[in-house]
């Protein structure tokens, strides 16, 4: 087990210099000079450029700067933005609001998904497992930002019971809305995924044994049928948590939300390649925690699973 | 109890008997304990119409009897079972008759009452034991689950407060619902005490005594008065002995009751056994598991549904032998669920044969398999590969020859200037790399053998003994980690390309699984004319003809091609698999397991084509399988493998006649049916 964790942890290592690299490389190659834009209307001093292009490492070749890059983001020195700021003081204020919107995503994907997917497993065929169905593929087919918009509009513009955007140091009340959009294609798929499991494992042997053995019909479906559907349910939800928090990126344009998605997409358009890179890595680094969370997880809930 | 109290001590045993007697009094066994009559059970189908699959069917099973069900899949027997448990699947139901069980009609009973006489008045014993265990679930508990289901738990820990409270002004308990088991706590001063006793009455051999006592007294299993018994047995005095038991036999926790249904059940050291999974367990530990399971709460009939048709036949008889004596010694009725005639007639008193959904033909067993009075049964009779490899044991021993019996002599003699081995296995070692551990383990271990041409040479042993790895080297589909493989003298390993393509055009495989091997998607024309457009060999209508006489040669009518393999039998694709291995008029067939998967008539259908393909073209067979009765019928040389190591290498004859090695001699009287006096009108 130890040593299955250790060799987990140092898998990390190349996936986090690949990603960080690959990252790096498609920001380099991102047509346009950023240090020009800078100077936006007013004519470009050479001598200014040629300072700032020194200050941060821009006049050097590709791999230097990401050397540079990977050797001061050890020591967790993740440089500047170009309007003067630590990177890692914008990271501090983008990630606690974007963890906040994604957790409360999390519960209500996985809330909803789980027991409207038993719902619609155990009651296969009735009327509201139709209803359920019916929903969860529209979520899934209509695109995030339609979904929002409409919402948007219905909740905030038409009923005024939800605020229509968040802003910043957004509440709950201001984060409700948002979640439950960037959760609600999750939800779905969990819907989906809840009741195929649950109605292929009602139709399994072991199901009919616990019958013979004169179970009541509660205990078969709570010990056997939803114990045993709920194992690839939570491997999904595992692997979401990383989803949700890159994947919040539409949401929170869509609500105007001073997070991880909004600050990334800015330091896009400048052209910003550490304040970009830093963020990816802390998002690739969560992602691969989560992963390996789950798999551990996936060993509890499996016992034929072992790690050696 | 175990089996070595049931067989070397008769005190318990005349003592159960006693209880067995006192039993039978109160169930007045003129009364059938289940009774079915004239069930009638549909399956509705997607289009609204009705499968009946069960038209009228009446047998009866009275208390403490073993009743067979024989039939072929899709006769309706399991089904007739399963509506018994009220466990029909998906949209079967119970449209007309009844199902009595001890005077009450159970045919109608809601859901809740149903789940009240499951378990604890009838059990289940499944047919597969790799998918009926939860794999989530260590088996203790899946145990436990039967026990907690029916109150047997809280009656247990109930009746072990009371007694202890009632411990001394207790009288005695010999009944057949005595619950008072030994408990682990107490068992270590119980062998003390009971040392002491015998120490004092002048007992020798104490050791011995004491030996057999650990040995029996199993916790959770071996009851307060048995204790008594067995202690008056050693020679304690009977007042002395009652105090002994009665002071350190006072219940047991619910642990030791599961570890004790599951030692019953032939599990060994079963405490330790209780806290694992079911996937560190072998199948056949499974189907103990199983039965534990179907007797936790003592139900009067156990239904056995193919209990053992997925395990090797050794596991098979021991797995039945000791179901024989536990429901014998527990009075517990059995209807037994098989295809195989000759296991039921070996197994059970009473046969039912059912045929098409009906019931054609019931009786004693030896009545039904001595003098069949169904022609279906007639074809049963002679269908039953463990009863055929009987017949012509016992033709050879009246003096015929047996070769004439087994049809498959070789005509083919103009191939005698070529080399005689057509394939030739010298000193073939396979090894394969245990996961994340450096160990090698040998799948096969320096094997030699070679299959003369137009024989039939059988590779038999139980799983895992490494004869499919060595079928996968014949066909080059695996390399062998040391040794060689030659057809026709010469080495496949140095096959270029071109040979290699030749190599496979001769030697073709049918492989097990007849639902596997074929391509869905692809109509049974394609997939026979495959092999031809892969050979480039005719061109489209040359190719069509030779589709339709290979579908001619396999029995199979010409309107087949433009369908698709799910939309037939499984014998019917066995037979589209060997018209593919045909197609390309090979001089060798590998069959790995070819008819394992299959009901014995369709076995026997498919094994008397490929004798007459060999008969016709000379054909070699290299024959893999586990069951030794088939290849009684097939083949003319066989090979023993036993981890990985060839055993045994002889004749047939040879092998049935004067087998060299124990584990030949287990193997061959592992076949069921082997006991059985064969009536002469069967024939």
């Amino acid at each position: 087990m130890g040593k299955y964790l250790l060799r987990r942890v140092l898998q990390m290592i190349p996936v986090v210099i690949g990603t960080t690299l690959l990252i790096y490389a498609l920001v380099f190659a991102l047509p346009g000079d950023p240090v020009k834009a800078m100077f936006g209307d007013k004519p470009v001093n050479e001598a200014v450029a040629a300072q700032i292009r020194s200050e941060y490492n821009l006049d050097k070749p590709f791999i230097v700067q990401y050397l540079l890059f990977l050797k001061n983001a050890l020591t967790l020195d993740f440089g500047k933005t170009f309007s003067g700021q630590q990177v890692i003081d914008v990271i501090g204020r983008a990630f606690p609001v974007t963890i906040k919107l994604a957790l409360m995503a999390f519960v209500f994907e996985a809330i909803f998904g789980v027991i409207f997917g038993i719902i619609s497993g155990l009651k296969k065929g009735k009327w509201y497992d139709t209803v359920i169905l019916i929903v969860s593929l529209l979520l899934i087919s209509v695109p995030t930002f339609v979904t929002g918009f409409v919402m948007q509009f219905v909740f905030g513009v038409k009923w005024h019971i939800l605020p229509v955007t968040a802003g910043t140091n957004p509440g709950f009340l201001d984060l409700l809305m948002p979640a439950m959009v960037l959760g609600s294609v999750s939800m779905a798929y969990i819907i989906r995924l809840t009741r195929s499991e649950i109605a292929s494992n009602m139709n399994e042997d072991y199901v009919r044994t616990a019958r013979a053995k004169g179970m009541t019909n509660n205990a078969v479906t709570m010990r056997h049928i939803l114990r045993n559907s709920m194992i690839p349910v939570v491997t999904y939800l595992g692997t979401d948590i990383g989803a949700l928090m890159g994947g919040a990126m539409i949401s929170e344009r869509i609500f105007n939300i001073q997070g991880v998605g909004n600050t990334l997409y800015q330091g896009i358009l400048r052209g910003e390649g550490t304040l970009v890179v830093s963020i990816v890595t802390i998002l690739v680094l969560i992602f691969v925690i989560c992963n390996l969370v789950v798999d551990l997880l996936y060993a509890v809930l499996d016992p034929r699973i072992r790690y050696a | 109890m175990t089996e070595h109290d049931m067989t070397e001590h008769n005190q318990p045993a005349a003592a159960a008997q006693q209880s067995a007697e006192a039993l039978e009094t109160v169930l007045a066994p003129d009364k059938p304990l289940l009774e079915v009559k004239d069930l009638k059970v549909d399956f509705t189908t997607d289009t609204g119409g009705s499968v009946h699959a069960v038209r009228d069917a009446s047998f009866n099973v009275y208390p403490g009897q073993w009743v067979a069900i024989v039939g072929e899949s899709g006769s309706g027997k399991s089904t007739s079972a399963m509506a018994v448990l009220g466990l029909l699947p998906g949209t079967g139901h119970v449209v007309g008759g009844s199902i009595t069980l001890e005077g009450k009609d159970i045919s109608d009973l809601s859901r809740k009452e149903y789940e009240h006489i499951r378990g604890r008045e009838m059990g289940l014993v499944p047919q597969d034991p790799m998918s009926n265990l939860n794999p989530v679930w260590r088996i203790g508990k899946q145990v436990e689950e039967a026990l907690k289901a029916n109150g047997m738990d809280v009656k247990h820990e109930k009746r072990s407060n009371l007694s202890k409270a009632f411990a001394d002004a207790e009288v005695d308990l010999q009944k057949k619902d005595d619950e008072l088991f030994i408990s682990s706590k107490e068992l270590p001063a119980l062998l003390a005490e009971s040392r002491q006793a015998l120490d004092e009455a002048g007992v020798r051999n104490i050791d011995k005594k004491i030996d057999y006592f650990t040995g029996e007294w199993i916790p959770g299993s071996e009851t307060r008065w048995r204790v008594a018994q067995d202690l008056i047995q050693a020679g304690v005095g009977q007042d002395k002995a009652w105090d002994i038991a009665k002071r350190n036999v006072t219940g047991s926790s619910i642990d030791d009751r599961i570890s004790g249904l599951l030692a019953e059940a032939g599990l060994p050291d079963a405490a330790t056994r209780a806290r694992q999974y079911p996937h560190e367990f072998s199948g056949g530990m499974r189907q103990r598991a199983l039965i534990a399971i179907g007797l936790a709460s003592r139900p009067d009939l156990l239904i056995a549904d193919e209990p053992t048709s997925a395990l090797d036949v050794t596991v098979q008889k021991k797995i039945l032998d000791h179901l024989k004596q536990l429901t014998d010694s527990l009075g517990t009725a059995v209807l037994f669920i098989t295809h195989d005639l000759g296991l039921a007639a070996e197994r059970a008193q009473h046969i039912v044969v059912m045929y098409k959904g009906r019931v054609v033909e019931s009786g004693p067993s030896l009545e039904v398999l001595q003098h069949p009075q169904h022609p279906y049964t007639k074809r049963l009779v002679n269908a039953a590969p463990s009863l055929a490899s009987q017949r012509i044991i016992s033709a050879t021993e009246r003096g015929e020859d047996a070769t004439r019996l087994m049809e498959h002599h070789l005509v083919d003699e103009s191939g005698l200037d070529r080399s005689e081995h057509i394939i030739t296995v010298d000193h073939l070692t396979r090894e394969f790399k245990l996961p994340r551990t450096k160990d090698l383990f040998k799948a096969v271990d320096d094997v030699s053998f070679s299959v003369k041409r137009g024989t039939t040479l059988a590779i038999v042993g139980e799983s895992g003994s490494g004869k499919s790895t060595v079928a996968n080297m014949v066909l080059h589909l695996l390399d062998p980690t040391s040794g060689t493989v030659s057809y026709e003298g010469q080495d496949i390993a140095k096959f270029n390309a071109k040979e290699l393509m030749n190599f496979r055009r001769h030697v073709q495989p049918v492989f097990q699984n007849p639902y596997g091997s074929l391509d869905p998607m692809y109509s049974i024309y394609r997939s026979i004319e495959e092999p031809l457009r892969i050979h480039r060999i005719g061109n489209d209508s040359s190719r069509r003809k030779r589709v339709a006489e290979l579908l001619d040669l396999v029995e199979m009518p010409q309107s087949v091609m433009g369908r698709y393999p799910n939309e037939l039998s499984g014998g019917q694709r066995q037979r589209i698999a060997i018209a593919r291995a045909m197609a390309l008029d090979p001089d060798v067939i590998i069959c790995d397991e070819a008819v394992s998967a299959l009901d014995v008539l369709v076995q026997d259908q498919v094994l008397h084509l490929l004798n007459d393909l060999q008969a016709e073209r000379g054909l070699s067979y290299l024959f893999i399988t586990h069951d030794l009765a088939v290849v009684r019928q097939i083949a003319d040389e066989v090979v023993v493998m036993q981890h990985g190591k060839l055993v045994e290498h002889a004749t047939t004859d040879e092998v049935f006649e004067h087998p060299q090695r124990q584990y030949t001699k287990d193997l061959l009287a592992a076949i069921p049916g082997g006991n059985l006096e064969l009536g002469l009108d069967t024939e």
